[in-house]
């Protein structure tokens, strides 16, 4: 009687499974959770199914089909939630107050890597270590981020290559000394190639995971290292910027997005602050610009590790324009329509393989930035200084470095990529070189 | 296709229980036809290798019994056994054979890189054991074509075993009957093995990746993973099993176990009893026997059965390493450490094992040898102690991990048959509750946001 019953249920939630994905209307909130379309059934036709991409197809339909896919996603987090707790971690050693005297290392500065760091420099020139000097405040404070503290909220987890808290997430930096040599190797050789008349700027930027508590910070490799190692390798025509020491000094400022693994414009800010001083002009202040915001803007660390927490307090975009009588064409601000969503791409419409942009500076200078999605937020400030800007990304770029380059006088190339981006592509910056 | 998959569960299985149950006289024909679409869904072109290997040993065996007593039994045995291991080795072992062999010498030999069609080193294996047990008379012929390819294809246990003989089915191949005692026991096996993968292999795994991802280890790190990771492969595994056997049950098949609680091994011979049982025992019966067993130089027996074990799990010299490393610890335990394990207490003859065992499994993850000596300095001690990675991972885990430890033991299996006499209803409700919250972290699995903004 129980082997019939125990039959009979069976095939009734198979029955159940058939149904929720044959029955019923797709979950609209797919769409608008996940940032996509649904999956379509696949085409079918004979090179489809000999090559496998009909049968990959039929899953991504199928799931996207499920009746009220949305709460069996939510249902599924809360069980993969239940495995275990949180670690009992103090809700971190909170990082120094940001008041500490400008002698003191800045705030969230690592030390072990400062007290391993090889003391005299391999390189002779700057090293990315933020200097102990005094600095003239900013004329004005950049937005602070309403929803921002300076600790992160409730204890971390490490979900995958992303630390998960209540308020943020920040992802993990894995180094590797190989990729970091081949990286300046890449860049040195573009310094062989051109002219001496081109100069060639390296800049190497940290991001969030850099700046948090050394409890957390322990679970990733030292951007710090990374950088070192790069700037260290780096030929003598090339000129490292220290983005790291100036960002690390304004580690109580918006620098970092909490829901996505960019940097903020402010961040890009300090980075273009040390740009100018290694490239010998001065950059100007905040107060020059007109500060603007988009508020609700959940990145793609969000949509790694979605969290009702994290939905409600989302990311404000800020953007600066500047204010002393600047044209640009093509715009270098894209702010979303009525409706639009609020993302990265605000700065310079996200990514193109090659974007000139002609400003009205008309001092013939250019500009040539070669960049992973971080220069996005970093081209804009280079504006006042440079009459062309041609931001190529090697991703997509199909021409040769060299060839852009010919076509200007007075150039300056910079590379500017993350720690945690610029080992990716490597073969594309040695692709497009010539 | 795999059993822990939506359209599986959704679509196949629904639809080829109703057809399979509702045409009695059509099984065998609606076992094949399906078997087919389950293989080719995966390995659309690739399915014509399986078809190949099935068609060519059913002629053998035809032949072999047909001129049992002329040469030609030999011959056809020998063409056998060059036709299957020929189709494993090239599509398996070509590529690495030629990156040796152009190592060893300088020679520029190409590397061919096929992708390794699904289930093959299950299924040569399957096909060799049927022509080998034709040719020494233990089994009959099949006569049927249609018969003898749906043992060959067999949906359930096609993709990753347990390798049946044909000799444990072969009654049941032209007779199929139904039971609602095989049935429902049949429905119970699958939703534990579909509960053993989703719920504890997949999560298990995840944890080992995490631990693993980074590129420096901690001394807890490093253990923790390798237990995460040896769960994961346990309850990936026998789950995939134990679903095969319960969807045969349903079938009207018996497949013979394939794992018996393996972590509760207090040797390591004991352990290899316990583990993978269908894949040792063939190389019990037709290699290491055949070569003289425990008579003749049973050393060198030893070293061979466990370098093809090594070879057989994949194409590179850590899976060699692994078997080598077990095909020691098999000789010293037979040979040297006989009477010191038998009187040594169980608890330290289990920790002995398990030791030997995760070590075992650290070979067998690192696929990359410099990876693999960072794992061992960071376990014995030349890493720090513990970090955030590893404490965030252990707590985020720490009820997953008492689940897997409990359920690696018989105790959840010995309480489910109490329960089963007392409380009847209990059995039918279990299963339809771990169906659920599978197909509730299938269709959590996939959550996909388009990450157009990466870059």
């Amino acid at each position: 009687m129980m082997k019939k019953l125990n039959i009979a249920v069976f095939f009734a939630v198979l029955a159940m499974f058939a149904v929720s994905v044959t029955a019923f209307p797709r979950d609209g909130r797919t769409v608008e959770n996940e940032n996509r379309s649904f999956n379509e059934f696949p085409e079918i036709n004979g090179e489809r199914v000999l090559s496998g991409a009909f049968a990959a197809g039929v899953g991504p339909w199928l799931s996207d089909r499920v009746a009220r896919r949305a709460d069996f996603i939510s249902a599924s987090m809360a069980i993969a939630g239940s495995y275990g707790i949180d670690a009992p971690i103090p809700a971190a050693a909170a990082p120094p107050s940001p008041e500490a005297p400008d002698t003191s290392p800045p705030s969230g500065t690592p030390s072990s890597a400062q007290s391993e760091a090889p003391e005299p420099t391999p390189f002779g020139r700057p090293r990315p270590k933020p200097e102990p000097e005094p600095e003239p405040e900013p004329e004005t404070k950049p937005s602070a981020d309403p929803s921002r503290s300076d600790e992160p909220r409730g204890a971390g987890r490490v979900k995958g290559p992303i630390i998960v808290f209540e308020d943020r997430l920040v992802e993990l930096f894995g180094f590797s000394k190989t990729l970091a040599a081949r990286y300046a190797d890449a860049i040195n050789a573009y310094r062989e190639a051109l002219p001496e008349s081109v100069r060639v700027f390296a800049l190497m930027t940290p991001t969030q995971i850099e700046f948090m508590p050394e409890v957390y910070r322990d679970a990733s490799d030292s951007e710090y290292e990374a950088i070192t190692a790069v700037y260290g390798a780096l030929a003598g025509g090339v000129t490292p910027v220290n983005a790291y020491g100036e960002i690390a000094k304004h580690t109580d400022e918006y620098l970092f997005f909490r829901t996505d693994h960019h940097w903020t414009a402010i961040g890009a800010y300090y980075a273009y602050r040390a740009f100018a001083e290694a490239a010998g002009f001065e950059a100007k202040g905040l107060s020059e610009y007109e500060e603007a915001a988009i508020p609700g803007f959940l990145g793609y660390l969000y949509n790694m590790a979605p969290s009702q927490s994290i939905r409600e307090k989302p990311d404000t975009i800020y953007y600066y324009r500047y204010k002393g009588g600047l044209e640009t064409s093509p715009a270098l601000f894209y702010p979303p329509g009525k409706n639009g969503k609020s993302t990265y791409s605000v700065f310079i419409g996200g990514d193109h393989p090659r974007l000139t942009i002609k400003t009205s500076a008309g001092n013939g200078k250019t500009a040539v930035v070669i960049k992973d999605s971080f220069g996005n937020a970093f081209v804009p400030w280079l504006a006042p200084h440079y009459e062309n800007i041609v931001v190529l990304d090697p991703r997509h770029f199909e021409g040769t470095v060299l060839e852009v380059i010919s076509e200007y006088e007075n150039v300056d190339l910079i590379f500017v990529n993350a720690a945690t981006t610029a080992f990716g592509n490597l073969s594309a910056i040695e692709r497009i070189r010539d | 296709m795999v059993f822990s998959s939506l359209p599986f569960l959704c679509l196949f299985l629904p639809a080829f229980l109703i057809l399979y149950c509702a045409l009695p006289r059509l099984r065998a024909a609606t076992l094949l036809a399906f078997s087919l679409l389950f293989y080719a869904f995966g390995e659309p072109v690739w399915v014509l290798a399986l078809l190949f290997s099935g068609a060519a040993d059913y002629f053998h065996g035809l032949i072999i019994e047909k001129y049992r007593d002329t040469r030609l039994r030999k011959a056809m045995l020998i063409s056998s056994l060059v036709i299957n291991l020929g189709l494993l080795a090239s599509f398996k072992y070509s590529g690495f054979a030629a990156e040796n062999i152009n190592a060893l010498f300088g020679t520029s030999l190409p590397a061919p890189r096929f992708s390794l069609p699904l289930g093959i080193s299950f299924y040569t294996f399957q096909t060799l054991s049927y022509t080998i047990d034709v040719y020494r008379g233990e089994v009959k012929a099949q006569r049927s074509f249609i018969a003898f390819l749906s043992y060959v294809t067999m949906f359930p246990q096609l993709v990753a075993g347990p390798i049946v003989r044909y000799a444990d089915i072969e009654e049941r191949l032209t007779r199929i009957k139904l039971t609602p005692e095989g049935f429902s026991r049949g429905v119970t096996r699958f939703a534990t093995g579909l509960g053993k993968k989703v719920l504890l292999a997949n999560p298990a795994g995840e944890a080992a990746d995490m631990l693993f991802a980074g590129s420096q280890m901690t001394f807890a790190g490093s253990w923790l993973g390798i237990v995460f990771f040896a769960f994961q492969i346990y309850f990936d595994f026998s789950g995939y099993s134990d679903m095969a056997i319960g969807l045969g049950e349903m079938i009207g098949f018996e497949f013979k176990e394939n794992f018996r609680y393996p972590y509760t091994a207090v040797s390591v011979t004991d352990f290899w009893r316990r583990w993978h049982i269908s894949l040792s025992s063939f190389f019990r019966d037709y290699v290491y026997i055949p070569l003289g067993g425990n008579r003749r130089h049973a050393a060198a027996n030893l070293a061979a059965v466990w370098f093809l074990t090594g070879l057989w799990h994949g194409a590179s010299w850590n899976f060699v390493i692994w078997g080598m490393y077990y095909g020691v610890l098999i000789s010293a335990e037979k040979f040297l450490l006989k009477n010191v394990l038998s009187r040594a207490p169980r608890v330290l003859r289990h920790t002995y094992s398990m030791l030997a065992v995760l070590i075992g499994w650290a070979i067998f993850y690192f696929t990359d040898l410099p990876k693999l000596g960072a794992f061992f300095s960071a376990a014995f001690g030349g890493a720090r102690l513990y970090d955030f990675r590893a404490e965030s991972v252990f707590f985020s885990n720490i009820f997953l991990l008492a689940a897997l430890a409990i359920s690696s033991t018989p105790y959840p299996a010995r309480l489910a048959s109490k329960l089963r006499g007392k409380l009847p209803a209990a059995e039918p409700i279990r299963n339809a509750a771990l169906m659920l919250l599978c197909f509730t972290m299938l269709v959590g699995q996939s959550y996909n946001p388009f990450l157009y903004f990466r870059f």
